[in-house]
């Protein structure tokens, strides 16, 4: 018996130093590694962006490369979980990305931060907590959740004429704070900030949120859910009787969720934070054909991961000499303005210890079952 | 205040109808179910991706029905082989791994698109003290009060509630008798599934829309049920309601809203200890 | 010589410390993270198996003390203090031991699914409060800073490696300690445990602490780990998770813990390898639980009892005795009254003494509104074998229940060598010296025979003292394993256990049941040489009239809660109300 642990352990030591051996250095017209990291199973799960961007890539592949070099798209699976996260984005370090675009995992930013910064790995990806706004390596491609309905709620005053404005969204981690940097930011523009904020048990029906609601005399609703709740809290609202204006978050504004409340989702809002993928004009044409072709769904999260794509093309582009991990991240940290018809400003990755590059929403409706942009773009300051 | 009271009455007959299941479920069976929910949502998941093929909606809920049904079956039978010779303890935690289980397998078979709901009780519904109660919850409501009947009949009154009871009492005993106690369990188990599908299918509108989100109202279910003790079918009807309604109050309150969960554990831990203060030793003798 | 080196468990827990640590000198990296995850995650499963695995009550909440380790570790970062790393781990386990107070004294009257309900909400109570106040500095980006030398990932490696070294052999120790050894004795039976002097709360409340603190210590660590950790990490499915875990590898043993964090960190490797999604995982662990869950059987406990299956038809190495010994031999040499154990001062029973061994006086017990006992007075001389007879429902196990301290709600008084022991507990009791055997058999089948006697003597017992209790009862050998002992024999053993201790007053509550009839007359002959041998009294409840005749120095008769006769047993059962009342019971 000793003797066959004297084995193992043999055996342990040598796979080890065969592991090893097989790391290679770059070799020319080697292919380019991307990684992202995204929660693409578990109870809420976002696959679109990075399959947005990987149909980017493919699309360049299938053009020559970036001088020749194939880009090799890896995507983790956060699971949503903060450990399967901190292994996935150790997992990736390893296979030696030079930057990962189109992350889309609620844990990704909260524990992977620091480590990101430590191996001087930058991400162009989407931010689902607050916390994307606030680290060094990571520049989100979306506005986020704070600013989202902190706008949201200037429309309403500002174009809406609502005199008061609730807010209720789902009691993630470190949503009270989020909700609460909503009211201040509303509150330092137009002088008001939300009347009532419900934090809302996802367990539970939200009828209690919504009675509270309409009993501080709301006009306009915001809600801050993802898409797969907005549809549940819209019924819930008009179940109520309550005649509000109804704004929900950029996620919300899906041809899903508007196939699903049929007749039911008429005069309902949307706050999309790039240029609305339902308009026609020549830039949402070609991204809307791209993901038909790869069979991605066209959703605000695919947008998001098309737009964080094509501004890393462009960057790749533009660095001359190797691709590595170093020179990507020296040309991310230039103050260069890359365009995207996409967005409503240009996209600055840039030096700092945060980033948000965009800050911009445009409201959309659904009128006669279509969803339609209304107004024009809300910058904030 | 009083209306965000009123409007607690939503989410507490939702509490109150899982808990009558569970508590239906441990009486003919004497076993708590944690997995009891999440049978149920897997009905009524089945049901909304049915009827977004087209499907016409009582067929889809009828297909659903059965699908539960025979899930609840499964767990039964299992329960039955495997664990009729072992404590309460150890079945339940044999379906806290069926619970496991079962929310894997939904999280994978369907996933989290957003649903189609058919609410087809919302068109009608009255409005008390500023809170408008649709179908979904005069239905809920009134299955929990209907389901609180015919088991209080049921048990009590018929033979096959004896034998039931005889059952989730002493299996071997039961099974010594020559009671047919394989076939109470299939009919125990096709009851149960038939009644926990239904019921979350009547409920999932007003709840929670997600298979994880359905799957876990077993907490406050289970806190339901506790009230009146795993025993009494209408203290359970009560704490559902009671439940839903302190939620309800709580949610008026910003500062204590988010510690709902807190509250239902003290709620729950109280009820039990001021049942349970006598209990100094874990065996009669 | 070989095998008994592989058998000892701390040169095995060393060998795989060795093999475990070279692990960074092979690989470095992402395998390394895993490795260190692995280490980190056998913490809650450990635990797990203390609480759940030992003691038996069922913990659906153990990440919950985990995320409050970790917590408290970001807390203290977040508010600048930057203490050395063993500090922050120890802090961290420390965190989680109020917590485990709380859910500790829930235990003491709730049991089974209710305290699985109980710790379930726990675990949503506690996820709420990491989803309103996440990890102090983890919107910030404030980083839990390791400090030299372990920033780098292989120290850090050894570093967890160490912690749960140490963690390990600080729970072996303890659960070798009374108190430890008491967990397992709570969980066959709290009843059982009292009447061995152990106190059961103290029991269940040292369990949990024991169980959260080994929780925290592993949330310090993941912190320590990858710098911050988000509070979704201690939901309520996690918990279930590790929960599935703990039973399915057996956690209740150090290496079902080991297994079980293993399998967490490579099945979804493997998986994921193989292209299968992450969740998967999670249905292979639950649907192989329920096998283990069903017979009990962990993988641990089955690869335990295959070594044990093993070693049993492998010749003894050590010359221990043979486990059936020849039983003509010991009865004569007791017959001789040759005794190994007391062979001092030994005074004969004499009909009075000054103070009586156990005095009961006019002890009354009511449930609702039957009178169980009535105005029960009974005097029990020292050193003697006084009987208490009576037909069913006389009354008999409740006189007992009450007078071991099991029934508080009795009116009368009860006197062990003249102290008072009214409201005091049942294990107070025991320790006080009055000492009581079931009519069901509690002894924990866990335990050898030697180490259940062990905690019945409440101190340190050498083998000639054991190997002379077991030869006078007439027990199996001192090495067996209580769970391979048949019911007769674990009968015996409870005996040796009362005697071991050096009772004042031996309660005995059918200690003749269940055995085949040549072994009840031994077991007589043994019962009335108890007072000689262990300077004890003895009170025996029995039915069998044989065995009250042979060994009784005192009868006395209940009936209906009332003593209808007492005196020497041929008076006291010739009276003729005591004919009557067995005649009309039987």
């Amino acid at each position: 018996m000793k003797t066959k642990a004297l084995v193992a352990v043999v055996a342990l030591v040598t796979m080890s130093l065969a592991g090893c051996a097989t790391t290679a250095g770059p070799a020319s017209k080697a292919p380019i590694p991307v990684g992202a990291l995204s929660d693409l199973t578990g109870a809420v799960t976002f696959p679109d962006a990075a399959a947005a961007a990987g149909a980017v890539f493919d699309e360049v592949n299938a053009n020559g490369g970036i001088n020749g070099h194939k880009i090799e798209y890896t995507v983790e699976d956060a699971a949503g979980d903060a450990t399967t996260a901190a292994a996935g984005a150790r997992k990736l370090n390893q296979a030696g990305v030079v930057a990962n675009i189109g992350s889309t995992s609620i844990p990704d930013c909260l524990v992977n931060g620091s480590y990101y910064a430590q191996q001087k790995l930058d991400t162009i990806g989407i931010a689902l907590p607050e916390a994307c706004y606030h680290l060094a390596n990571y520049a989100p491609i979306n506005t986020g959740s704070l600013l989202g309905a902190g706008l949201s709620g200037i429309y309403a005053i500002q174009q809406l004429g609502s005199k008061s404005v609730c807010l209720i969204g789902p009691n993630l981690q470190g949503a009270s704070e989020s909700y609460k940097g909503s009211s201040d930011y509303m509150k330092s523009v137009v002088g008001t900030g939300f009347s009532y904020i419900g934090l809302q048990d996802l367990t539970a029906s939200p009828v209690s949120y919504i009675v509270n609601a309409k009993q501080s005399g709301c006009e306009t609703l915001v809600y801050a859910g993802p898409e797969q709740l907005t549809g549940a809290m819209q019924q819930a609202v008009r179940a109520q009787n309550w005649n509000v204006n109804f704004i929900g978050s950029s996620p919300a504004y899906s041809t899903a969720l508007l196939a699903s409340l049929g007749a039911a989702g008429e005069g309902m809002y949307a706050a999309s934070e790039f240029a609305p993928f339902t308009a026609n004009t020549p830039a949402v044409d070609a991204f809307v054909t791209l993901m038909k072709a790869h069979k991605v769904p066209v959703t605000n999260l695919a947008e998001s991961g098309y737009i964080a794509a094509k501004i890393f093309v462009d960057v790749l582009k533009s660095i001359k000499g190797d691709i590595t991990r170093e020179s990507v991240s020296a040309a991310l940290a230039k103050t260069t303005a890359y365009d995207n018809p996409l967005l409503a400003q240009p996209f600055v990755f840039g030096p700092g210890a945060g980033h948000q590059p965009n800050k911009s929403i445009q409201l959309v409706q659904i009128k006669g079952a279509a969803w339609v942009p209304v107004g024009d773009w809300l910058t904030a300051k | 205040m009083i209306e965000s009271t009123i409007s607690g009455l939503v989410n507490g007959s939702v509490y109150a109808l899982l808990g009558l299941c569970l508590v239906a479920t441990y009486r003919t069976s004497g076993v708590l179910n944690f997995a009891q929910t999440a049978v149920g949502a897997f009905a009524a998941l089945t049901a909304v991706d049915l009827i977004g093929t087209g499907m016409p909606t009582w067929v889809a809920w009828l297909i659903a029905i059965a699908v539960g049904t025979v899930v609840s079956v499964l767990l039964g039978l299992m329960l039955y082989r495997w664990f009729s010779q072992t404590g309460a303890r150890i079945k339940t935690s044999a379906t806290i791994a069926a619970l496991l289980a079962l929310l894997a397998i939904g999280d994978r078979v369907f996933g989290d698109t957003p649903r189609s709901f058919v609410d087809p009780f919302s068109l009608f519904g009255f409005t008390l003290w500023g809170v408008r109660f649709t179908g979904d919850t005069i239905i809920a409501l009134g299955a929990a009060v209907v389901l609180t009947i015919a088991l209080d009949v049921m048990l009590r009154r018929t033979r096959t509630g004896h034998r039931l009871r005889a059952v989730a009492g002493r299996p071997l005993t039961a099974e010594l008798l020559g009671l047919p106690v394989l076939a109470l369990t299939i009919i125990v188990w096709t009851f149960v599934g038939v009644v926990g599908s239904a019921s979350i299918l009547i409920i999932a509108p007003t709840a929670s829309s997600t298979f994880t989100g359905l799957s876990l109202l077993v907490l406050p279910a289970t806190a339901a049920a506790l009230f009146g003790g795993f025993e009494s079918l209408w203290l359970t009807l009560v704490g559902g309601l009671l439940l839903g309604m302190i939620s309800g109050l709580t949610s008026y309150f910003a500062v204590i809203a988010p510690y709902n969960a807190t509250l239902q554990l003290a709620f729950v831990t109280l009820i039990l200890i001021f049942k349970q203060r006598g209990e100094r030793w874990d065996e009669a003798r | 010589m070989k095998r008994a080196s592989l058998r000892n468990p701390v040169l095995l827990g060393l060998l795989a410390l060795l093999i475990a640590g070279c692990i960074p000198l092979c690989v470095q990296g992402f395998p390394l993270y895993l490795a260190t995850a692995a280490v980190i995650g056998v913490f809650p499963i450990l635990s797990v198996g203390l609480i759940t695995g030992r003691a038996g009550i069922i913990t659906l909440c153990q990440l919950s003390f985990t995320g409050i380790g970790a917590w408290s570790v970001a807390a203290l970062n977040a508010a600048g203090y930057s203490l050395p790393i063993g500090l922050l781990i120890l802090l961290g386990g420390l965190a989680a031991v109020p917590f485990g107070l709380l859910l500790g004294l829930a235990s003491l009257r709730l049991r089974g699914i209710n305290m699985g309900i109980v710790t379930l909400m726990f675990a949503a109570a506690a996820a709420a409060y990491f989803q309103l106040y996440p990890l102090p500095g983890l919107s910030a980006g404030k980083v839990v800073d390791r400090g030299a030398p372990f920033e780098s990932d292989s120290a850090f490696f050894w570093l967890s490696l160490t912690v749960l070294a140490l963690v390990v052999g600080v729970v072996s120790l303890v659960s070798r300690s009374r108190t430890g050894t008491s967990w397992l004795v709570v969980r066959t039976s709290e009843r059982g445990a009292a009447s061995l002097g152990l106190p059961t709360a103290v029991a269940k409340l040292t369990v949990f602490m024991v169980g959260a603190a080994v929780s925290g210590v592993g949330g310090a660590l993941l912190i320590a780990q990858t710098g911050v950790v988000s509070g979704d990490s201690f939901g309520i499915l996690p918990s279930i998770v590790v929960f599935t875990l703990a039973i399915l590898f057996g956690a209740r043993f150090i290496e079902g813990a080991i297994l079980g964090a293993l399998a967490s960190v490579v099945v979804p490797q493997l998986l994921l390898a193989a292209g299968i999604p992450n969740d998967i995982g999670t249905l292979i662990f639950a649907v192989t639980a329920l096998p283990a869950l069903r017979t009990g059987y962990g993988m641990a406990e089955a690869l335990r009892a295959r070594l044990a299956r093993r070693s049993n038809n492998n010749p003894a190495p050590d010359g221990r005795r043979e486990s059936k010994r020849s039983i003509s031999r010991d009865r004569s040499r007791w017959r001789q009254g040759t005794e190994p154990v007391h062979t001092d001062d030994r005074v004969l029973p004499t009909a009075v003494e000054a103070t009586p061994a156990l005095s009961i006086l006019d002890l009354s017990v009511q449930y609702g509104s039957v009178r169980a006992l009535d105005g029960v007075t009974i005097s029990v001389p020292s050193r003697s074998v006084v009987a208490i007879v009576g037909p069913n429902g006389a009354g008999k196990s409740t006189l007992v229940d009450a007078v071991a301290g099991f029934l508080p709600g009795y009116t009368g008084e009860v006197r062990l060598n003249g102290t008072n022991l009214d409201g005091w507990q049942a294990h107070r009791r025991a320790q006080a010296g009055l000492r009581r055997t079931f009519q069901q058999v509690r002894a924990t089948a866990d335990l050898t025979v030697q180490q259940y006697l062990q905690l019945a003597a409440g101190r340190r017992l050498d083998r000639d003292e054991v190997d002379a209790v077991l030869d006078f009862v007439q027990g199996p050998t001192a090495r067996s394993l209580i769970a391979n002992v048949d019911v007769g024999s674990r009968r015996l053993i409870e005996i040796g256990g009362g005697l071991v201790s050096e009772p004042a007053v031996l309660l005995l509550d059918e200690p003749a049941a269940g055995l085949p009839s040549s072994e009840s007359e031994l077991l007589g002959e043994r019962i009335s040489l108890m007072p000689s041998v262990f300077k004890c009294s003895v009170v025996v409840i029995e039915h069998d009239m044989t065995l009250v005749h042979s060994v009784c120095d005192e009868v006395t008769v209940l009936n209906f809660g009332r003593v209808i006769a007492t005196g020497s047993p041929k008076h006291a059962l010739s009276d003729p109300l005591v004919v009557s009342a067995f005649l009309g019971a039987e």
